[in-house]
């Protein structure tokens, strides 16, 4: 074995300190992952660490993680609908002037086409009960934009 | 298993996985396997210096899973487990970070991205006419004293390892050769050594290497 820190005595090229440093943290980062289980549990409790709170703490980062994925996936299919329905809204559709003339096109084509009805409307709707008059300008321009209706 | 195809599942698509998978590969994550993660990210951050700018292993885990749920990672479930994905994704992350500070720093001139950054000759507008001149590749002084300053730190750090090894000989053979970019058998075999020792002496030097480099 060679005399300890002899290996760098009478290189005269600079020494890398950056590279080594590299080298030791990538070296000491693959240990922690092959070292045994009760190995890397031991030296937790010895640092003086709460088993299940160290390990909370990684899964609160990857939950965290996940549930912001969640949410802006959740943002941009708001996004798009809303930008979808903008788009419809300012769509050439030829719709009557009036709510009440839009409302009645709106009846006329529910009788005649039960099943979208049924598929699309809540029984409350279908009475038309609760639908406003932008409720039925909504339904017009989407039941058009999707070729049940023409405009 | 097939994706389930949802609006909200979409970047899961490559990974061929659910968000309820990923959930429960979360919650399935044993102890020892979620603090190995964390010392994982901790030495790579650790190596990362000055460029981690107060990145710190939260960071570089989240960003990490956050590249294999956005679908930038593929997970075969076939070939490895959730852990060694994340350890994978961490990797990677790391090293591209450091490979792009490092880029960065050794052009001056160039951009983060390694593209040419052009000024006007005039330093005012851009005019088709006029064409550019690029930055000057030398340092200057500013940049010169964080290069030095950084060199410096990594000096002292390196030389704090081999001061913490001073009395454990066997030790600081190893690290002289970690130091080189040996590792495992490559060690084992230019020492002469058994596993079991270098094991042991693995243990001892990350323990310790963590105190003295404050990780």
């Amino acid at each position: 074995m060679p005399a300890k820190h002899s290996v760098f005595e009478g290189n005269m090229s600079p020494r890398d300190y950056h590279n080594e440093i590299v080298n030791i943290s990538d070296a000491l980062a693959e240990t922690s992952i092959v070292m045994p289980d009760e190995d890397i549990s031991m030296e937790a409790v010895e640092d003086g660490e709460d088993l299940q709170l160290a390990a909370e703490e990684v899964k609160d980062v990857l939950r965290g993680s996940l549930k912001a994925f969640k949410q802006r996936r959740l943002i941009e299919a708001q996004q798009q609908y809303e930008s979808k329905m903008s788009a419809m809204f300012q769509g050439e559709h030829c719709l009557p002037e009036t709510p009440e003339e839009r409302r009645a096109l709106l009846h006329s084509f529910l009788n005649t086409n039960p099943q979208v009805s049924n598929a699309i409307l809540t029984m409350q709707h279908r009475e038309f009960t609760g639908l406003t008059d932008e409720d039925v300008e909504s339904y017009l321009r989407q039941f058009m934009e999707l070729g049940f209706l023409k405009g | 298993m097939k994706l389930k195809q949802s609006s909200a599942n979409k970047g899961l698509e490559a990974a061929v996985v659910t968000i309820p998978e990923i959930e429960a590969a979360i919650e399935s994550l044993t102890t020892p396997q979620s603090i190995k993660l964390r010392e994982f990210a901790r030495m790579k951050v650790a190596k990362l210096g000055r460029s981690a700018e107060g990145y710190t292993w939260k960071d570089l885990l989240n960003e990490a899973f956050t590249a294999v749920i956005g679908g930038n990672r593929a997970w075969d479930k076939s070939k490895v487990d959730f852990f060694g994905l994340l350890v994978g994704a961490i990797s990677s992350i790391a090293s591209n970070k450091r490979a792009k500070f490092d880029r960065t720093e050794k052009s001056l001139g160039l951009g983060v991205d390694g593209k040419l950054l052009e000024v006007p000759i005039d330093g005012v507008a851009t005019d088709d006419d006029f064409p550019p001149q690029l930055v000057s590749p030398s340092l200057n002084p500013e940049r010169e004293l964080l290069v030095k300053e950084q060199e410096e730190i990594d000096k002292k750090r390196v030389e704090a390892i081999m001061n913490m090894s001073e009395n454990r000989d066997l030790a600081a053979y190893i690290i002289l050769e970690l130091m080189e970019g040996k590792i495992g058998p490559e060690v084992q075999q230019a020492l002469n050594i058994t596993q079991t020792q270098y094991e042991t002496e693995m243990r001892w030097i990350r323990r310790n290497a963590r105190k003295t480099l404050s990780i």
